[in-house]
């Protein structure tokens, strides 16, 4: 009792000091485009206390009440203030972007960092040679350490060797759930609307979950606060553009689109007398942004992005009677979504966030005749609504809360058929409409100037038809700041995930399911530590990194196609192996450099990552088909003029997984109709036991910085992919000759003959071009008038 | 008009991007530890077949049957009877297998001895089952049947079935063809707790012309958890062994396998019938 009474008393005693003392809150902007400064640092220099704005540029400390502020962020002018307040404040602090930049072109953060979250500014993304001659987000994600993509062709990433379907993207603090074009070959993201991307790959905040591997949080810009302005761009694979301006005097607005520009061209090559197909994406972004007061803003963002194969086909029967029938499939996602950020007091700010998002999977039939008319449709999606309130708190100078809920709808369905009067199969086992609602909070302690401490915990709660699952997932991070510029940090963070993923490359291109939790298929679950080290070296020019984590997962899926070719059924759930458990482990090193006319990465990245099933490979633990132990990349940007800028990239890594054949034995084929059949099947070894050979490839783009006849600021990037035409495995095979034309022994009994090892690769060496040209302010509709007449 | 240089450009890109490029990797592969193959998937009501071969390496032997083995077969433990050849590596039963029943072989072969056992499940007992014959469109925009049918389960016991359909041409049809079978999926009873199975599965059985009509005939066997198990990674298999551009990141699934000591599959089923049901076109009516 008495012990209690001295720590409320301690409590108290602390409370009250902080209450003595001024508290600062706010915002840091661009002067000219009101955009956020994400990172921006601001410095008490009196009292020697710093923060950083957070991704909504704001940010929040106490100190006493006449404090010298210094407020820098590179790129910008340093701006220093006085604030001599007897009470607390909330501020908006505008930051002038410097005219000459040339010597830095990227934009990091000024002080050492953890090394579990990465970042990726606009500049950075600019910066990395892409196949299609424009900037990916996705392909350029995987330079950081700890990130790899699948494919060659694929943009799915695995994070720390966590599985593609562990990753969770938010655009704008909203889930996007795909994030794929074209089997991969590109990603949903537009680079012109992004302002900032932050990789969590541990470590994670208590306000993030439902995903085990990573949290990649994509900042959107706000549209500047000009008349409109804008740029429109063209590659060798789409077309695209934006344009932003203002409303009013507080609001601005943002649109960014894409399409495809070789849709018809495959129209061309596929075209028959009585058929023809063609293949085609389309994105669409647009993000309002409204300062109603000082202490309110309202964002709201809309996504709306699909693929499609389309095919056409006019036929005739027997008795001369004509069908017309079209085939559509499309596949992508929408979001809307409406943030409220609302700065209740000095010490206090409230980011409420509300988004509904569907992906889904189409597939329309349509058929005209004589004689008939037929509709159909199989849609399979995922469909969900969150409601997410995040409180952010200062109690006291040592101590910032931030506590808050989440809840969501989600609505899943597989392969369903719209058809009218058919009955839809049952398939799930647990029903198909879950809701997950997670309650979290997370106590940031400065325990000393050096020693800092966060303390999170998230409770999950997912409800379906008859099943209720609750866990808890603590959360752990201590920071240690030492000998001026060295961090150390030690992570620890649970997670859980309401929903699995299965890939179906063999449906309709590369096609995702999301399957909900079930009593055969519960939340998968991790745990991660991590010991990560990061310094800066001569004020930011340089900085590196260092950390090793261990991974432990649990209740994992794995899918492995199993498919009848004549067979359209609803689903198959008996392709999924359930239960799994997987561990990785890994060590993640970088150097950077961040100034000067040089700028560049290093990136080395080793991990070892394996699954475990009782049904699979006899229940040994195997190496899953993405796992590629180590990774090495380094990116370097030369700035040589203001017109010409080079980028270099350079990436190695350890090949594919794939499983050898041993020998060949005789199997039987199941008795049809009176016949039974015995052919020759290949004997494997353990699942990927062996390993392809290793990738390495080498790209190169420039930029060029021109004006058009109009005036107009027009940048040329031309890139070439694969300098040196590497050879690079993307799946090996048996065949008897070097070509994907295969002697099914089952059709024929007959034995396979002199079978050997053929590895197939794609993408030789490959240039590419895009040229993107501005349109300022007032001349907007002018200059694109007259672009479009004489150039 | 596109600007004749781009045209080229975009020809030439397009060209490089789908251009693929097939190495070799190994011809000389490592010999292979010989073993026993035992092969027979044993119904009903039949006698029991059992094929014997050794397996071989990767690329160059030859799968030599196997000629002088001497196989016991076993009835719920018991002893029934010495399996003799009958042709090359193909032995067979003189006992009709009888569900409910657990059979055993024990395989000898020079120095090599091998098991295994299965037991016949019970039929499957059909409650219901209707086809519709334009209930989709496939790619290529045509008409495709799909079969819906109802099973009786008993949530107590593990259930697996095959089910598959067999086309054959009508009595009075103008056109004659050999009847065929589809396969359908393999399914469970796995997390079904009521006392019916229900399933609904499209099949594709394009329907082509007018003048045709067809049969369609249910079939439905009750297999062993072995026969589910085998057919399952037969059909993975070969999704893996052929790969194209779509499947190629498919994971390899070896042949399931039951035998003792060698390779291969002793499995059983258990097979029933539906009537005939009578296909008839929109353009019949």
């Amino acid at each position: 009792m008495k012990k209690g009474y001295l720590l409320l008393c301690f409590i108290v005693i602390l409370l009250n000091q902080g209450i003595a003392q001024v508290k600062l809150s706010g915002f840091v902007k661009d002067a000219q485009s009101r955009e956020v400064c994400i990172g921006a640092n601001i410095l008490d220099t009196k009292n020697n206390i710093g923060v950083s704005t957070d991704k909504n540029g704001y940010f929040s400390f106490q100190s006493k009440n006449n404090v010298d502020l210094s407020i820098s962020f590179i790129g910008y002018e340093t701006q220093n203030l006085h604030i001599n307040s007897p009470c607390d404040s909330i501020l908006i602090i505008y930051l002038k972007p410097r005219q000459e930049i040339i010597d830095e072109v990227n934009i990091v953060s000024q002080k050492s960092k953890n090394p579990n979250y990465s970042t990726l500014s606009r500049q950075q993304l600019q910066s990395v040679p892409s196949l299609s001659g424009q900037p990916d987000v996705m392909k350029s994600l995987s330079i950081l350490p700890g990130i790899q993509t699948n494919g060659e062709l694929s943009s799915q990433i695995s994070v720390r060797g966590g599985d593609p379907g562990q990753n969770l993207y938010l655009l704008d603090n909203s889930t996007l759930s795909y994030v794929n074009h074209f089997a991969g070959f590109m990603s949903v993201f537009i680079p012109d609307i992004i302002n900032d991307i932050k990789v969590y790959k541990g470590g994670f905040p208590a306000e993030y979950g439902n995903k085990l591997s990573s949290i990649i949080d994509i900042s959107q810009r706000s549209g500047e606060m000009t008349a409109p302005k804008g740029a429109i761009s063209l590659g060798i694979t789409d077309f695209n553009g934006f344009i932003e301006g203002k409303l009013s005097e507080k609001s601005s607005f943002i649109v960014a689109g894409r399409k495809t520009a070789f849709d018809p061209l495959i129209a061309l090559a596929a075209k028959q007398d009585n058929y023809t197909v063609f293949y085609g994406f389309h994105d669409i972004n647009v993000k309002t942004t409204h300062n109603l007061d000082i202490k309110n803003q309202l964002f709201f963002n809309a996504y709306y992005g699909d693929d499609y194969f389309v095919s056409w086909r006019t036929s005739m029967d027997d008795n001369y009677h004509r069908t017309k029938s079209n085939a559509k499939n499309v596949w992508g996602n929408w979001l809307v979504a409406g943030n409220w950020l609302h700065s209740a007091s000095s010490k206090s700010f409230i980011h409420t966030t509300l988004s509904v998002n569907q992906y889904r999977i189409k597939n329309k039939f349509k058929t005209k005749g004589d004689n008939e008319k037929h509709k159909q449709k199989k849609v399979s999606s995922k469909q969900n609504i969150t409601l997410k309130t995040k409180w952010n708190y200062r109690i006291s100078p040592w101590l910032n809360t931030i506590s808050g809920i989440q809840s969501s709808l989600n609505i899943f369905s597989v392969f369903q058929k719209k058809t009218p009067g058919f009955n839809v199969a049952k398939y799930y086992d647990s029903g198909n409409v879950m809701l997950s609602s997670s309650a979290f909070a997370n106590g940031n302690f400065d325990i000393t100037k050096f020693l800092k401490l966060q303390l999170g915990v998230r409770f999950n709660h997912y409800h379906l038809y008859k099943l209720n699952t609750i866990n808890i997932e603590p959360r752990l991070q201590i920071e240690w700041i030492f000998a001026k510029n060295n961090y150390l940090t030690f992570n620890y963070a649970e997670m859980h995930q309401d929903s699995h993923l299965i890939s179906l490359p063999s449906i309709v291109m590369q096609n995702e399911i999301w399957l909900p939790i079930s009593h055969r298929k519960p939340p998968e679950h991790s745990k991660q530590i991590s010991l990560g080290y990061s310094r800066n070296i001569e004020n930011n020019k340089y900085s590196i990194e260092c950390l090793t984590y261990y991974k432990a997962m649990e209740n994992l899926l794995y899918y492995r196609n199993y498919h009848f070719g004549n067979v359209k059924d609803n689903f198959q759930e008996t392709g999924i192996d359930v239960g799994g458990k997987g561990i990785a482990y890994g060590l993640e090193i970088s150097a950077q450099k961040n100034r000067g006319s040089w700028t560049g990465l290093l990136s080395y990245n080793y991990m070892k990552t394996t699954r475990q099933f009782e049904t699979i490979n006899n229940n040994q633990a195997f190496d899953p088909k993405y796992s590629r132990p180590h990774n090495f990349n380094i990116l370097l940007s030369k700035q040589l003029n203001e017109k010409w800028s080079f980028n270099i990239a350079w990436t190695y890594k350890t090949g594919l997984p794939y499983t050898p054949a041993i020998g060949r034995q005789i199997s039987i084929a199941p008795e049809i109709l009176g016949s039974t059949d015995y052919y020759e099947t290949l004997i494997y070894d353990d699942i990927n036991s062996k390993r392809m050979k290793d990738y390495h490839r080498l790209d190169i783009s420039a930029n060029y910085t021109t004006y058009t006849k109009r005036g107009n600021k027009a940048v040329w990037t031309f890139g070439v992919y694969n300098v040196y035409n590497r050879k690079n495995p993307s799946f090996y095979f048996y065949n008897n000759n070097p070509s994907l034309e295969f002697h099914h022994s089952e059709n024929d009994g007959l034995p396979n003959e002199n079978l050997k090892l053929y590895q197939m690769s794609i993408l030789p060496v490959f240039p590419s071009f895009s040229v993107k040209i501005y349109f300022d302010e007032i001349k907007f509709s002018k200059d694109i008038f007259n672009f479009l007449k004489y150039e | 008009m596109l600007n004749t240089r781009y045209k080229y450009f975009i020809g030439i890109s397009i060209f490089l991007i789908f251009t693929s490029c097939i190495s070799l990797i190994e011809d000389n592969f490592p010999p292979y530890e010989q073993k026993v193959v035992v092969n027979a998937l044993i119904n009903n009501n039949k006698p029991i077949t059992i094929h014997l071969s050794h397996t071989a390496n990767v690329r160059n032997d030859s799968i030599l049957p196997v000629t002088d083995a001497s196989i016991e077969l076993y009835e719920n433990s018991q002893l029934k009877e010495t399996l003799t050849e009958n042709e090359a590596g193909i032995y067979q039963s003189q006992t009709i297998a009888q569900q409910g029943n657990t059979y055993s072989i024990r395989v000898i072969c020079g120095k090599d001895t091998v098991y295994a056992e299965t037991t016949i499940p019970n039929q499957a007992q059909l409650n219901h089952y209707t086809f519709d014959p334009h209930a989709w469109l496939d790619e290529d925009l045509f008409f495709n049947p799909n079969v819906t049918f109802g099973l009786k389960n008993n949530p107590d016991e593990k259930m697996f079935f095959e089910a598959s359909v067999i086309i054959a041409p009508s009595p009075n049809s103008m056109y004659q063809f050999s009847e065929y079978s589809i396969l359908l999926p393999l399914f469970s009873n796995e997390n079904i707790t009521g006392d019916e199975i229900i399933k609904s599965i499209d099949f594709q059985h394009s329907i082509t012309s007018s003048h045709a009509k067809y049969s369609y005939t249910l079939v439905i066997r009750r297999t062993s958890e072995s026969y589910y198990q085998y057919v399952n990674s037969l059909s993975a298999y070969g999704l893996y062994r052929y790969p194209d551009s779509f499947t190629s990141f498919s994971e390899i699934i070896n042949i399931y396998s039951n035998i003792n000591n060698g390779r291969g599959i002793f499995a059983a089923y258990n097979e029933m019938q539906s009537a005939p049901y009578l296909l008839r076109l929109i353009n019949d009516e």
